[in-house]
């Protein structure tokens, strides 16, 4: 470097540095991750899945980008997804494709932050069949409601707009051990249907240790603790007035629901559990509260069979609709909630109809059960391959689909506020566990609350939109 | 071809040549650039960066507050429908009660705490250094790693610290999922950063004028009286320093409890700063969350004024 006496530096020198520099970050700087083949569009998808389930993604895009040479999709995995987008939507700069989870997306519909995937079919669904017949030799895409099972289709659409279209779906049931099942002489092809059932069937299945701690839970509500919330529907309960939208948390079904749910730590010892409960491992690990024989019997989706598969493949499982009261009992119309993952084309995308197509492809048949098989969830559509049933990882697969088309499947409450609504349900459990508040208490303050964001939520909304809210 | 003639060899001792205008950024003289133009120039980055990523957001921010604003949609003025709201949030109310709580054990607790530390480690033992550094090293752990070790280590079923009670007889709480509890091990998980207070204390002390203590030996004042009376008043000025820093960290408190309690149980971890970033963020109420953060910059600049105030009482500056 050239200098002219000391603490002075030249133009050349400063210039020469700065020169320096930005060729150093050309040569060594951040790469794109992916080399985009030339003449290529490019589509950004971003998406949140990490590990086993992005990589399930990224064989449908690899595919996708194998089969025509007009689209490249880039693929990016990544955390919070549903702020990543709205902070992208808001600077003005979203990606081209987002899979969000359902219950985000009345937000985005309401607030027309996605495009309407039954206007953009109306306008490149036919073009992008055409190209399809000749591609793959049929158009078995195409999104017509007849075509998903009816809970999948319905969780897509919000205030008559198609704001996204699933990706793949799951759904909850009781998955237990039948290796403890049979060790307590309860019948292992046999789990139990009602609650009453659960709650002898639990009792069976606890056991203590000498010093009369728990050495096993036959059942915990806590376990995983992903759902506060969910209890008042298998009691015929809901959280929203289906006609008026209002918070109804505190309803007869839902209050019968957490006093049920209060009995727990009453029978077992509410010290004892909140102690037994802090001792268990990672969901994704060895340590897994079911396969590490904490508990017999959990609350879980389909996709749980892909860490039984990981970490004990030998393990001997159940799995059967989650039980509800006796009333509600029926064989036919199995109760259960349904989860969704949408895919969505944010408002000021740059490349909608190239998005457009990749999503059609991901509705091919092919694709939905791929992915719904490395997944180890139900198919989104309303029937599945033989194929599919049989090679699926999750042994139970038939009774997810079952229940996926059942119309006793419920989504998440469908509403704007339901971070707001289901953070007052996870603040109040834990008292409700410790029996410190009665059900009825806790869930008329979850009430109050849910209700209050509610009415703001329709009051700012009337402010803003006016007779069009 | 014009052969050019071989430059003279300048001599050693000749003074240096002089240095041509207009080739240098600053300096002054004709022919160059104005010196607080090139200063300009040179903190340009720094500038931009500031207008743009701070003073633009702040400014946004105090609009934003104003408003109801998801980031979905554009901003709704309400007026000061945020900061009324604020009133009557039980949540709001909540997370003042346990922020205070927090700072009001943690700050007085973690200021002795650290003192002592540096006191003890002020004096001359076997092994000083090594000592230092076991206190020192905390701090250097990244706080989700810490943060990560700490939830085993109350872990009630299968934690140090309730393995070590067990042995004298103690049944251990569930620390971390007992809402009576919760707070504490938050609060106890604090001083696990003490180190870096203790270094600030160490340099301090070895500032304190030796005469002082032996002045004070005259007196026949003991161990604890020149503690008291020496040492204490003259680290006053660094006490001072380190409670405003507490202060402020402490209504900023984030990533720890979020980690390790997500607020839980039954809110009765759940801080200021938590609920500022989940209505940001998760509840999309980037309006009220505006509102928040402004209320808190108000109490952080009250409570700073606040101890300076009071500080004119009790810190000791040498002249």
């Amino acid at each position: 470097m050239t200098t002219e006496g000391k603490g002075h530096l030249s133009r050349r020198a400063a210039v020469g540095t700065m020169a320096a520099a930005g060729l150093g970050f050309a040569v060594f700087g951040p790469r794109q991750a992916q080399d985009v083949p030339p003449g290529r569009t490019v589509v950004d998808y971003w998406e949140k899945w990490t590990g086993q389930e992005a990589a399930a993604m990224r064989l449908v895009v690899d595919r996708f980008n194998r089969s025509q040479d007009r689209i490249w999709v880039r693929y990016f995995s990544m955390s919070a997804i549903d702020q990543k987008t709205t902070i992208a939507i808001a600077g003005g700069d979203p990606p081209d494709l987002v899979g969000l989870w359902n219950f985000s997306l009345p937000a985005f519909v309401e607030a027309d932050a996605v495009l309407d995937l039954k206007q953009l079919d109306a306008e490149f669904g036919a073009e992008i069949a055409t190209a399809f017949r000749s591609r793959y030799g049929d158009a078995d895409h195409r999104l017509r409601r007849e075509r998903y099972a009816p809970q999948v289709w319905d969780m897509c659409e919000w205030k008559g707009q198609l704001g996204g279209i699933s990706s793949a779906c799951t759904n909850m049931g009781l998955y237990y051990d039948k290796a403890a099942f049979r060790a307590v002489g309860l019948d292992p092809e046999k789990p139990p249907r009602t609650i009453a059932e659960l709650d002898s069937a639990a009792e069976k299945l606890t056991t203590y240790k000498p010093d009369g701690s728990i050495d096993r839970a036959g059942f915990i509500h806590r376990e995983p603790g992903w759902w506060n919330w969910l209890w008042g529907y298998h009691f015929g309960g809901a959280l929203l007035d289906p006609a008026t939208g209002d918070a109804t948390a505190a309803s007869a079904e839902n209050i019968a629901a957490y006093d049920w749910l209060q009995t727990y730590p009453e029978k077992f010892g509410t010290a004892r559990l909140v102690a037994f409960q802090s001792g268990f491992g990672g969901y994704n690990s060895v340590q897994q509260p079911i396969l590490a024989g904490k508990v017999a019997m959990v609350f879980q989706g389909s996709f749980i069979a892909n860490v039984f598969k990981t970490f004990a493949p030998d393990f001997e499982y159940g799995a059967a609709p989650f039980p509800v009261i006796d009333e509600l009992y029926d064989p036919d119309r199995p109760i259960g909630l349904m989860e969704a993952d949408v895919l969505c084309i944010p408002k000021g995308a740059k490349h909608p109809r190239e998005a457009y197509e990749f999503v059609m492809f991901t509705q091919r048949r092919e694709q939905v059960e791929l992915l719904a098989s490395r997944h180890a969830k139900p198919t989104t559509l309303r029937t599945a391959t033989d194929e599919f049933v049989r090679d699926h990882p999750n042994k139970f697969i038939a009774m997810h689909n079952k229940l996926a088309v059942s119309a006793g499947a419920f989504p998440k409450p469908q509403t704007r506020v339901w971070p707001q609504y289901e953070a007052e349900f996870n603040s109040k459990i834990g008292s409700m566990w410790e029996r410190t508040e009665t059900a009825t208490e806790a869930l008329t303050q979850i009430q109050e609350r849910g209700q209050a964001q509610i009415a703001r939520m329709r009051d700012v909304t009337q402010r803003r939109y006016g007779d069009r809210a | 071809m014009t052969r050019l003639a071989a430059k003279p060899a300048r001599p050693v001792d000749a003074p240096p040549k002089p240095r041509k205008p207009g080739k240098r950024l600053f300096g002054g003289g004709a022919g160059t650039m104005p010196e607080w133009i090139a200063g300009v120039a040179f903190t340009s980055p720094w500038i931009i960066g500031f207008l743009g990523f701070m003073a633009l957001p702040i400014v946004l921010s105090l609009y934003y507050s104003l408003t109801d604003y998801s980031m979905l949609e554009p901003p709704l003025f309400i007026g000061l429908d945020n900061y009324t709201r604020m009133l009557s949030d039980d949540v709001f109310w909540k997370v003042m009660r346990n922020t205070v709580l927090y700072a009001v054990v943690a700050i007085p607790v973690g200021t002795i705490l650290a003192l002592i530390i540096a006191a003890l480690l002020n004096t001359n033992m076997r092994g000083q250094t090594f000592y230092r550094a076991a206190v020192f090293l905390p701090t250097l752990v990244p706080l989700v790693a810490a943060a990560m070790i700490w939830m085993w280590l109350f872990n009630g079923e299968l934690g140090l610290i309730n393995t070590i009670l067990s042995w004298v007889g103690i049944r251990g709480p569930n620390w971390l999922g007992d809402a009576s509890w919760a707070m504490t091990a938050l609060i106890v998980m604090s001083f696990w950063g003490v180190g870096r207070a203790v270094v600030i204390y160490l340099a301090a002390l070895q500032d304190v004028p030796q005469s002082l203590y032996e002045a004070a030996d005259l007196d026949g004042m003991g161990r604890v009286g020149k503690f008291l009376n020496v040492t204490v008043p003259m680290v006053s000025p660094v006490i001072l320093f380190n409670v405003i820093m507490s202060i402020i960290e402490t209504w900023q408190v984030f990533a720890v409890p979020y980690i390790m309690t997500q607020g839980g149980p039954d809110r009765s971890t759940y801080f200021y700063t938590m609920y500022l970033y989940d209505n940001a963020f998760p509840f999309g109420q980037m309006g009220y969350a505006s509102a928040l953060a402004w209320v808190q910059l108000i109490i952080i600049l009250a409570l700073t004024a606040l101890t300076f105030v009071i500080s004119k009482r009790f810190v000791h500056y040498r002249v």
